[in-house]
């Protein structure tokens, strides 16, 4: 779009003119369809549209940052960020906003961004059909929305790249109450490609419903569990936060000074992949423009790298290339992108049946409570089975809880990881089952 | 091209006359913001940046489905009304009938001690920065801070099909310092938030608190964690707020019992829920309270609710929507994030009513027991709660004693109801600078207290 470029060079212009030595100007655009579907219908159809721009500064080596979605007076965004520049202090020991060759990447997939709303309603249909007869008082739903966005960075240094993308997720739900007895159970994955299984999300919430109509409860006491894709990525959570470079520079990880150390598990290797086909979270650049590239963080359970942006790659003395923002109104910070976790040898079936007497964790409630960078996490299994002497799923267990550090479970106590593996909710995880022993449930 | 000027919800009211013969019920928001927010980490502050925006939302009920559309760009409102109408049209009908309201028009600023701008950006982060320096400077084990500040001003007009214009100003300011102390692979924090609907200067923010978060910090990182199990508990105002919101106030949100019998069988009015002592209420009222909230986003206006009375069902949350659906009465209910999101069925303040005793008798006769101070956040599925206590003590022949960290609640929400044992006759609100997440709408302002409670037979994890 010619109008945004030019606001672009406009905004560049005046913050060298009100004095910022290098500034950074990001423009997003974004329009959405989504349905939603509760209580075994359509609740209604949300077609939204955004867009606005932020904008950094450097002015005498101080950091300013604004935003806005009022693009008529995109001047009074470039004065707030200058304003914002003379109340912090001068970053030590500074960078640079990157140079580069222009790109316009176009990484949409006119198939994703052709799902018309009949589509996803069609869909959402679809899982409330399935899931709602399967038992008495089955309250199905399901969510399904297609996006596009559209946008450009543009700095003091000469970089302009741009991206358009286009995604879609699905996910079916159904809840079912009896009593005082409340079960909630989902699955579902988002992708820049058609690829997401639509039917098999639907099949896995209906199976998760129906080894749901049995409860019981596990007696205390340690037990071999067997983590889903997703109860797995939970506790990782741990690790993602713990190798952000803003904990690192902060000393506020357990994982600061480590690099090259075992902190998890041999059987962990694991990579963070920035690149478009690594996963939803991919683009050709980060969001400060850096070119895409594949990370591994773990390599065998050996500490290879910390995840950094530009200022705190700076800080610390490593690579950039993972800075996110949140949206046009959000500075660049460092974190994760696509988080992918190499398979185990064994088949699910084998680690199913060596957790005999177990727990599957399929959720996790309250980990945010938690200790998370320590990795210190106590939380109510939201949903998990008991596994029976052959590796068979026996029952829904209730009103267990689960506790323990994330790295004693996916260090010591992690047996071994399945072949197979999963997407996540987000489109953007990739990981294997999990036998963990000794787990102390209670 | 229409721009925010201070009677617009009248140009509002036009659009909606134009699209009435074409929907059931239509409604126009437009929002202008502007926020600042600034965090120290470490000596650094780490981030400073000031917000702008501008946008707008129209909703419609066409054969009872909703279509929603929300936009940045205010030069196409008709445009704009028309796609959300599509959108209901194409949903093929549905069951929706809302709740009567009578139309209100009416404009709500903020009170005086929100208007002023009294400080500058400049000496709102100096103060904070005087804060953060009192807390790096209390020494070992203390080896880092984050202190946080944000505000958030917005005009908000409302105009609907049915004649409501409102004109509405709100402001949403939060404060936070985090003490942290690392060492040998541990690392452990405390923090003080607050925040506040009226009153941008904060007044609980200060240097008491400051020495206060650093105090405690240091004896949470001595501290033991304690044996798993099940304790006889004291939960202070602020958890047993953060209880009152997670585990009932949730579960009193009628978006989540219109539809679903066997929860709606639980809720049952008259239902016995908790002791006969036990009453909990949402409200609008609490001024200042980041739960405050003169009139919903469909023009609703928004007083007290009784959810809890004595220990039975009595009532639940409402949005236009879900008052027709179970014919009861709007409540005032309907909130929304901003104007990217149609507005859903949301709690305000939230509160446990006072019960009988004094402080002293909810801890007496306590021979072993754990006092649980301060809420890390909680989470629920309607059956079961986890929640975080920031800090708790082990409790001995009544008083509380040692100090230990890492202390998680867990317990279903209905049996917990029935072991209150004592319910304190003194009710503290306290301002937190968190926000309460649902249905992707995340952090929206909510208050929250309580008194304090004594309950039996809390599950309390660990190894």
């Amino acid at each position: 779009m010619v109008t945004d470029e030019l606001l672009l060079e406009q905004a560049l212009d005046r913050a060298a003119a009100g004095g910022a030595r290098q500034a950074e100007v990001f423009f997003a655009e974004g329009a959405s369809d989504s349905v939603d579907f509760e209580a075994n219908r359509l609740q209604g159809i949300d077609s939204s549209s955004s867009r606005g721009l932020g904008i950094r500064v450097l002015v005498e080596g101080r950091l300013g940052f604004s935003s806005t979605s009022i693009l008529d007076r995109v001047e009074d965004a470039v004065d707030a960020a200058l304003d914002t520049a003379r109340l912090t202090e001068v970053e030590k020991p500074g960078f640079d906003l990157p140079a580069g060759e222009p790109i316009e990447a176009d990484i949409s997939d006119p198939a994703v961004a052709g799902i018309g709303v009949d589509e996803l309603m069609e869909f959402g249909r679809k899982a409330v059909d399935r899931l709602r007869p399967l038992a008495d008082g089955v309250l199905a739903g399901a969510g399904a929305s297609r996006w596009t966005s559209h946008w450009e960075i543009a700095n003091s240094a000469g970089l302009r790249r741009s991206c358009r993308k286009s995604g879609w997720q699905f996910h079916a739900a159904a809840q079912r109450v009896e009593g005082t007895s409340i079960l909630w159970c989902y699955d579902g994955s988002a992708s820049m490609h058609r690829d997401v299984d639509v039917d098999e999300a639907i099949e896995t919430t209906a199976q998760k419903l129906r080894q749901s109509l049995k409860e019981g409860v596990l007696p205390a006491g340690r037990h071999p569990v067997v983590l889903t894709p997703a109860a797995l990525s939970s506790l990782l959570g741990s690790l993602r936060l713990g190798i952000g470079a803003r904990a690192i520079y902060r000393k506020t990880s357990p994982l600061t000074g480590r690099l090259g150390e075992q902190v998890l598990s041999q059987l962990l290797t694991i990579h963070d992949d920035i690149r478009p086909e690594a996963g939803m979270a991919g683009a050709p650049f980060d969001d400060e423009g850096i070119a895409a590239a594949r990370l591994t963080v773990l390599q065998a359970g050996v500490l290879e790298t910390y995840l950094a942006d530009l200022r705190n790659a700076s800080r610390l003395g490593i690579q950039p290339g993972r800075a996110s923002r949140a949206g046009y109104a959000s500075a660049p910070f460092p974190g994760s992108r696509n988080w992918l976790v190499e398979p185990g040898d064994a088949p699910l079936a084998e680690l199913l049946a060596q957790a005999a007497g177990g727990l599957i964790v399929d959720s996790l409630m309250g980990m945010h409570g938690s200790n998370l960078v320590n990795g210190d996490f106590s939380a109510n299994v939201g949903l998990g089975f008991a596994i029976g002497p052959g590796g068979e799923t026996l029952y829904r267990v209730k009103d267990a809880a689960i506790a323990g550090n994330v790295y004693e479970l996916l260090g010591a106590r992690l047996q071994a990881l399945s072949a197979e593996r999963k997407w996540g909710y987000s489109g953007s995880e990739l990981m294997p089952w999990a036998l963990v022993e000794g787990v102390p449930i209670a | 091209m229409i721009s925010a000027h201070a009677d617009l919800e009248q140009d509002l009211l036009a659009v909606c006359r134009r699209f009435r013969d074409r929907s059931q019920y239509l409604e126009v928001r437009v929002e202008e913001a502007a926020s600042t927010d600034f965090a120290f980490q470490g000596h650094e502050l780490e981030t400073l940046n000031r917000r702008e925006e501008r946008g707008g939302d129209v909703r419609a009920l066409v054969d009872g489905a909703w279509g929603f559309t929300s936009f940045n760009r205010l030069d196409q409102l008709d445009e704009m009304a028309a796609a959300a109408v599509d959108q209901a049209k194409l949903a093929g009908g549905g069951p929706v009938k809302l709740a009567p309201a009578d139309p209100v028009q009416d404009r709500v600023l903020l009170p005086e001690s929100a208007q002023a701008e009294e400080q500058t950006l400049a000496e709102k982060v100096a103060r904070l920065r005087a804060l953060n320096e009192l807390i790096l400077g209390f020494g070992a084990p203390i080896t880092t801070s984050t202190a946080y500040y944000a505000d958030r001003r917005a005009r908000i007009w409302l105009g609907t099909s049915e004649g409501t214009a409102i004109h509405q100003e709100r402001l949403d300011v939060t404060a936070a310092l985090v003490a942290t102390a690392a060492a040998e692979g541990r690392v452990q924090s405390r923090s003080f938030s607050t925040g506040s609907s009226a009153d941008a200067s904060l007044p609980e923010l200060d240097e008491e608190q400051a020495v206060s978060v650093c105090r405690e910090c240091a004896g949470l990182f001595r501290a033991p964690k304690p044996k798993a199990g099940d304790y006889l508990v004291v939960v202070d105002p602020r958890l047993a707020g953060v209880f009152a919101h997670e585990a009932i106030g949730h579960l009193s949100e009628a978006d989540h019992l219109h539809e679903n019998p066997q929860l709606r069988q639980v809720m049952t009015l008259g239902a016995e829920l908790g002791v006969p002592e036990l009453e909990i209420y949402d409200t609008g009222l609490v001024a200042g309270s980041r739960g405050a909230l003169r009139y919903d986003e469909e023009g609703v206006a928004a007083g007290r609710t009784d959810l809890i009375k004595g220990g039975r069902v009595v009532g639940r949350l409402h949005s236009r929507e879900t008052a027709g659906a179970m014919g009861e009465l709007p409540t005032g209910n309907a909130r929304a994030i901003s104007y990217r999101y149609p507005p859903i069925v949301r709690m305000r303040t939230t509160v446990i009513g006072p019960g009988r005793a004094t402080r002293a008798e909810i801890f007496r006769g306590i021979d072993r027991g754990l006092y649980c101070v301060g809420s890390m956040g909680g989470q629920t599925n309607g059956e079961m709660f986890t929640f975080s206590a920031a800090l708790a003590y082990l409790i001995e022949n009544g008083e509380p004693g040692e100090l230990v960290r890492d202390v998680t609640l867990t317990g279903n929400t209905f049996t917990t109801l029935k072991n209150i044992e004592a319910i304190e006759d003194t009710v503290l609100i306290e301002e937190s600078g968190g926000g309460c997440g649902k249905a992707g709408q995340g952090p929206l302002p909510v208050g929250d207290g309580g008194p304090h409670l004594r309950v039996r037979g809390v599950r309390i994890g660990g190894d």
